[in-house]
């Protein structure tokens, strides 16, 4: 692949609000390849700003006195890219009517605003400089629930679990770790655990589908123990474990 | 609103007794209508009140047919959609059956019951020939069953229409509600939010916790106030919302507090009704993070099956939870409210509330377009 030069872009920062502006300018400076050229507290500046100076992308706020933002945009000849940064979400068809690159709210998050810089390298058809936003995936962790057993909350990994025993008025938990008998009901429990990966099988069994070693029309073997097919339930088990 | 369920609940008891009790009532009545309105012939009353009686149950099948195939097709199918040509044409051959199931009825049973009565003996009404019956039992049959058929259909439009103004008058008040509820808000909000923008700017560099938190409540609040007006929005911007919301609330709380939230990202693109799930969320929060709880809990989690989507919340409560109020709290009882609204016969929720835990299971049928097909 052949390798293109970065271009650095010049920025134009038009906000009524110095605050506001301060956010957006210190977002620039993150950025290697934009450069801060002028900020302006209104259109009027702005307009000069753009006609001085050689000018590739515009962050301007809408609602401003003296001169609306849009307004402002639709005179300039030979606009540059324009990035909207507002507070208010109701101008965002106008925005886009105006052939803005992105719309942004306030307050701007960092990685929204890189997300805006990334489109505008895109459509400019220059390389995009790796600007990294810091990967912020979830990092997805094992399901688990918590049971109260005598005084005391415990913790299970829902894989965990082999099957689980309806007494008469509480339930036998039985997993990899040990066993846990809480005073819950065989509802609660079936309604806590994910409805597609366990099963019904029997008035007081709920066992997890992945953990079955074999069945067959009476029984279901999982672990070393083998639990019962309740007679209302076989209809469901059957359809659900050969389906 | 009170509404008597004996009326309006889809209960199978309820309907069963209500259907019963409309049968009863008509063959009552009828009975006596005989009694009041003279007799060509001179018969007693007693003979009269037979006639009436006995009269009607042989053309009970015709009435039946007539009846329930107007209730559950003609109307729901046809008047109801506006297509009154075939509607007509529907209650003509209908009528027609009519007449010959009570053709029949009255060819096959009307000796039998004479004969029960007068106890005529049996030479006397020697069987005749099924055409000869036609005439009488076609035209006997089809007035009766005619205004049994009148009447019950004068309910179930009568019960249509009720059904319809209600939902109207409430769906009205809600909305009247929202409206001045985000009246209220939209005073200032470009006030609001520029300011919010503000206090992000100076705290962005002192305090990067709080500029988080300044965003997310930000989006929290445009959300409530721009998007909710909406019939429908983004599932994604809802699932957004709870993040929000989530991200908020664990702040408020000390570390103990084990928040597990699982709303994968939509691929789908589905549509559902705004701010929804976050009572159910925001009751979560209200109850589970009692200090009274060893290990306070929180679990969201939703999923998608079939256009389906399948929230589950679960959250710890104190073992013996002395009249927390929890099952009729305000928040559930509106998330009740409207789903009864506005997913009617497209929702299950399911709430378990025991010593220790607290479950809901909620499914409800996602819309793919955001103009939907909601009803009412």
């Amino acid at each position: 692949m052949e390798n293109k030069p970065v271009k650095i872009l010049n920025c134009v920062v038009v906000d009524d609000e110095p605050l506001a502006r301060e956010v957006i300018i210190r977002f620039i400076e993150r950025v290697p390849s934009l450069k801060l050229v002028a900020e302006c507290s209104n259109a009027i500046e702005a307009m000069t700003a753009v006609q001085q100076n050689e000018v590739d992308l515009l962050f301007a706020d809408i609602q401003m006195p003296e001169l609306l933002g849009t307004e402002f945009i639709k005179i300039l000849k030979n606009p540059p890219q324009v990035i909207i940064i507002t507070a208010y979400p109701q101008y965002a068809l106008e925005g886009y009517e105006l052939d803005v690159v992105d719309y942004l709210l306030k307050p701007v998050q960092f990685e929204r605003f890189l997300k805006a810089i990334n489109k505008v390298f895109q459509q400019t058809g220059i390389a995009t400089p790796s600007v990294n936003a810091g990967d912020k995936t979830e990092t997805k962790q094992e399901p688990y629930l918590y049971f109260r057993t005598d005084r005391k909350m415990v913790k299970v990994m829902i894989d965990d679990i082999i099957y689980i025993e309806g007494m008469k008025n509480y339930i036998k938990i039985i997993t990899e770790k040990g066993v846990i008998i809480t005073k819950n009901s065989m509802a609660a429990a079936e309604a806590m655990l994910p409805g597609d990966e366990f099963i019904r099988v029997h008035r007081s069994y709920i066992v997890p589908k992945a953990k079955i070693r074999s069945f067959n029309n009476e029984t279901i073997e999982v672990g070393k123990a083998e639990i019962p097919i309740g007679k209302l339930f076989k209809n469901d088990v059957m359809r659900s474990l050969q389906g | 609103m009170q509404r008597s369920p004996f009326i309006f609940s889809d209960e199978p008891r309820y309907r069963i007794a209500r259907h019963l009790a409309f049968w009863i009532v008509f063959f009552i009545s009828q009975a006596a209508v005989s009694l009041v309105v003279p007799s060509l012939f001179n018969r007693s009353n007693r003979e009269r009140m037979f006639e009436a009686t006995f009269g009607q149950l042989l053309y009970l099948p015709g009435q039946l047919i007539l009846v329930y195939t107007l209730l559950y097709f003609v109307i729901p199918k046809f008047i109801l959609k506006t297509k009154y040509k075939l509607a007509v044409l529907w209650i003509i051959i209908l009528c027609i059956i009519t007449g010959f199931v009570a053709s029949i009825s009255y060819w096959l049973w009307v000796d039998d019951i004479f004969r029960l009565y007068f106890g005529i003996n049996e030479k006397f009404i020697e069987k005749k020939v099924f055409s000869s019956y036609i005439p009488v039992g076609f035209i006997n049959g089809l007035r009766v069953s005619l205004v049994v058929a009148g009447f019950a259909t004068s309910i179930k439009i009568l019960k249509q229409w009720y059904e319809k103004e209600y939902r109207n008058t409430v769906l009205q008040k809600e909305k009247l509600n929202a409206e001045l509820q985000s009246l209220k808000a939209q005073l200032h909000p470009h006030f609001l939010f520029n300011t919010l923008n503000n206090i992000y700017s100076i705290t962005q560099n002192s305090s990067p916790v709080a500029s988080e938190m300044l965003v997310k409540l930000s989006d929290l609040l445009r959300y409530i106030l721009y998007q909710c007006d909406q019939p429908l929005v983004k599932l994604s911007q809802e699932f957004q919302l709870i993040k929000d919301y989530v991200a908020l609330e664990k702040i408020r709380y000390t570390k103990d507090l084990d928040i597990d939230v699982s709303l994968p990202p939509d691929e789908n693109g589905y549509y559902i009704s705004p701010l929804l799930l976050l009572p159910l969320v925001e009751n979560c929060f209200k109850h589970g993070s009692s200090k009274l709880i060893e290990q306070p809990w929180i679990k969201i989690q939703a999923e998608q099956k079939d256009g389906f989507l399948l929230v589950k919340l679960i959250n710890a409560r104190p073992a013996d939870p002395v009249g927390d109020g929890f099952e009729n709290g305000i928040g559930l009882k509106n998330v009740k409210k409207r789903l009864d609204l506005l997913y009617p016969g497209r929702h299950e929720l399911k709430i378990i509330s025991e010593p220790g835990v607290f479950i809901v299971n909620l499914k409800l049928e996602l819309d793919k377009e955001q103009n939907g097909k909601q009803t009412g």
